[in-house]
């Protein structure tokens, strides 16, 4: 007995559509993968600390282009230095949570460590404890460019429109035409020291979450992955459209031959 | 050099020297600061669930009314928001810089009319239920917190010179 043609091309295209769906299937399960993976831990980005955690692999590092300055300034106060490293200020090699940078000079006052920034004042305890960050709002003068102390005890600070002075308070400016002050200088860094704040730059730079994310997204290869994930996404339609279809093929295919098996008892 | 326009940062939408001329009619008085030590610090602690970043606040006050700046983080970085108490109620809270990617709906009268005449209960609790907002659940804690922190600290510089380290 030979099969009519159209049954002929049609369990041909069955079998045709049944390899394609698994080939597709094969090449997408490295997505589902990653895409469920990554997925699962985005939904638990606090739980799991990612938002805190930061990379510290040197070649993921480098993929993201996070590079410290070769030369790094610094300057010194009560034996410790202060390094500004564009957006981030180390007290040492340790990381100072609320300090502006970039460091105009540093000073001991009184009980404080007083650090300027171009637009701010923090003020540390000797122990390096933040005291008090006073901005614009507190009277800071704006555009600062070196902070000393005059003769009589009181603070001076060089800024964009001239000379202002404050005391240990830092409730009240007063603006005056000349100071003659000492004035924080920046410090050299030692090797060893630009080393490991280069380090601890590059280690403060990458959240995990950003990491994940990137997967997520394909972003981590740019454009070429974000496009690789595109592509996925329409494997994934291209299985379940396919998957539905040879569900129903083989549904109706069945009925048929147990209604043919009915016919012919 | 408080009339000193300053530049706004991307995340920035309003700066605390505008704030504080809007708040005092362009006649910002001199700030006054409060240490957090003692009773002050364990309580502004409890209040934010950690303590506060700094030992010390600086705040704006004339007659009933104090202005503060205060900062918490939403989810990881801090949200500075500008706060007005006025005899004991809060008169005014805005949102100056909101840093996160998520959650910046908090900055609009919508969400910040509800706090106004809000006031703090015994137990430094706000005496009105706030409404969150979908999706800003962390920004919505955090601004929630520093008006509990901000109507304290109104009622410690109220009760006390604190002016003096």
């Amino acid at each position: 007995m030979t099969r009519h043609p159209k049954h002929k091309t049609r369990a041909k295209l069955l079998r045709s559509l049944f390899i394609w769906h698994r080939y597709i299937g094969l090449s997408a399960a490295l997505f589902v993968v990653i895409l469920s993976v990554t997925g699962l831990a985005l939904n638990h980005t606090e739980s799991l600390g990612m938002d805190s955690t930061h990379v510290q692999s040197e070649s993921l590092l480098n993929w993201y282009g996070i590079h410290a300055p070769d030369e790094l300034s610094s300057y010194s106060a009560d034996s410790v230095l202060y390094t500004g490293i564009n957006e981030l200020v180390f007290r040492n090699t340790e990381l100072l949570d609320g300090v502006k940078a970039p460091l105009v000079g540093t000073i001991v006052y009184q009980d404080f460590i007083v650090i300027a920034s171009l637009d701010h004042l923090t003020l540390l305890s000797q122990d390096g404890q933040l005291i008090e960050s006073i901005g614009g709002a507190g009277g800071v003068p704006a555009g600062m460019k070196a902070i000393g102390t005059t003769m009589d005890g009181a603070i001076a600070i060089k800024a964009a429109h001239g000379y202002y002075l404050t005391d240990e308070s830092f409730l009240e400016w007063t603006e005056t035409d000349t100071v003659d002050a000492t004035w924080s200088v920046k410090s050299d860094t030692p090797p060893a020291l630009v080393r490991a704040l280069q380090a601890a730059y590059r280690g403060n730079g990458l959240p995990l979450e950003r990491v994940v994310l990137d997967l997520h997204s394909g972003r981590i290869l740019g454009n070429a992955g974000v496009l690789l994930v595109d592509a996925a996404a329409i494997l994934f339609l291209l299985l379940a459209v396919s998957g539905i279809w040879l569900w129903g093929r083989r549904r109706a295919s069945a009925k048929a031959h147990k209604r043919k098996l009915e016919h012919q008892m | 050099m408080l009339g000193a326009s300053t530049a706004l940062a991307d995340d920035a939408y309003q700066s605390p020297e505008e704030f504080l001329q809007e708040a005092f009619n362009n006649t910002t008085p001199d700030p006054g600061v409060i240490w957090l030590k003692g009773d002050v610090k364990d309580t502004s602690s409890k209040i934010l669930g950690h303590p506060y970043p700094e030992l010390r606040i600086r705040y704006w006050g004339e007659g009933d009314r104090t202005a503060w700046i205060l900062e918490e983080v939403g989810k990881v970085k801090p949200i500075t928001v500008g706060l007005v108490v006025n005899n004991n109620g809060l008169e005014k809270i805005q949102v100056l810089a909101f840093r996160e990617s998520r959650g910046w709906e908090v900055r609009y009268p919508f969400f910040t009319d509800q706090f106004i005449g809000i006031g703090l209960t015994d137990k430094h609790e706000l005496d009105q239920t706030i409404d969150g907002i979908s999706g800003a659940t962390l920004s919505v804690r955090a601004l929630k917190k520093l008006a509990r922190l901000a109507l304290y600290l109104h009622s410690q510089t109220r009760s006390a010179d604190d002016t003096t380290p």
